[in-house]
């Protein structure tokens, strides 16, 4: 063998070695960038659920139709629904009261997605005060399990169930 | 006078300057490509094993959590053993420091606790520790000083564990009650 076929031979063979790395490298990009598309869409899935608790429990007699508005644009189907029909009890409530409710998100967890949907676990608490009252503040504890459906680019809490 | 099929004095050598760089090139692009194949497959690993883990401690932490927070007074020791044996670290101090202050106050109030899990869900994956969000109901049942009847009630009670694999097992590294900064 001389020089020249011993070099035709190594072109070849690195030719044969770069076409196999390219179709490897765009096949694992293709991967990789799936795979951290579902990380991310599993980040806005349970910062979507925390939000929302939030929202549900962050709410002030004399911001109530800004703090039911926000909790509102939160939800969607069933959840936004069930509050919609509940949340002229909570407006009136919270006026008559004077209720100052602050909440503090504690935790979110996922159990299962499918992409399109999540099962995510939330825990959040609040503190209520009642403006000209002398009653003492009072803590309490929530938990809920929330679906949470992507609507087009974001994602909303479809069902939220507090766990007694 | 123009030699369209002959050598020019001195291009063998060219020629061979040429192909040494054509294959230094090839050898560049081949390295650089199995350095950028190297990178993602390792990338691709972690985040698929993220999703594997966190299924993984998820099922020991539900499997657990009852052995971890249940008790009976009866067969504290036992319980609190069997319960030391799940942890690791810093917790299996705290546990070994749990029965010598548990022990006592469970004897003398006749108390027993069972703790059910509802739910569970993974909060996050960090190399090899998961953090795991669990629901649970913990039934207690004593008899205060003082009292003739024992005193029973049933709490709504969320915890976070801690999971870290150790070897094939998951072992709770830690475990938080969620209030506060705790």
């Amino acid at each position: 063998m001389n020089g020249g076929a011993v070099r035709l031979a190594i072109v070849s063979i690195l030719g044969v070695l770069i076409t196999v790395l390219i179709v490897m490298a765009v096949w694992l990009w293709w991967q990789v960038s799936a795979a951290q598309l579902a990380a991310d869409e599993r980040a806005k899935a349970l910062n979507a659920a925390g939000a929302h608790a939030v929202n549900l429990l962050s709410v002030s007699h004399k911001t109530i139709d800004e703090d039911i508005k926000r909790a509102l644009s939160s939800a969607t189907g069933r959840a936004k629904a069930e509050f919609a029909r509940d949340s002229e009890v909570l407006k009136k409530t919270t006026v008559d009261d004077k209720i100052l409710q602050t909440a503090v998100l504690r935790a979110t967890g996922l159990i299962t997605t499918d992409g399109s949907t999540a099962r995510v676990l939330v825990v959040a608490d609040s503190l209520v005060r009642w403006e000209d009252s002398e009653a003492a503040p009072a803590k309490r504890f929530y938990r809920w399990n929330m679906q949470v459906t992507k609507v087009g680019r974001s994602w909303l809490v479809s069902e939220a169930e507090r766990v007694p | 006078m123009t030699r369209p099929f002959g050598r020019h004095p001195g291009e063998p050598v060219r020629r061979g300057r040429e192909g040494a760089w054509v294959l230094v090139m090839l050898g560049a692009v081949t390295l650089a490509l199995a350095a950028a194949v190297g990178v993602m497959w390792v990338d691709l690993g972690r985040l698929r094993a993220g999703e594997t883990l966190g299924r993984e401690a998820m099922a020991s932490a539900r499997a657990v959590a009852a052995d971890m927070l249940s008790y009976d007074y009866r067969t504290i020791e036992q319980d609190l053993t069997r319960a030391r044996e799940l942890t690791t670290g810093s917790l299996t101090e705290h546990y070994r420091e749990l029965a010598r202050t548990l022990v006592p106050t469970a004897r003398s109030q006749q108390a027993v606790q069972q703790a059910t899990v509802s739910e569970a869900a993974v909060e996050r994956v960090e190399g090899e520790r998961v953090d795991v969000l669990v629901f649970m109901n913990i039934a207690t049942t004593k008899t205060l000083p003082g009292e003739a009847q024992p005193q029973h009630e049933v709490i709504p009670n969320r915890a976070r564990f801690v999971m870290v694999r150790s070897g094939s097992k998951w072992m709770v590294a830690g475990l938080s009650t969620l209030l506060g900064s705790a």
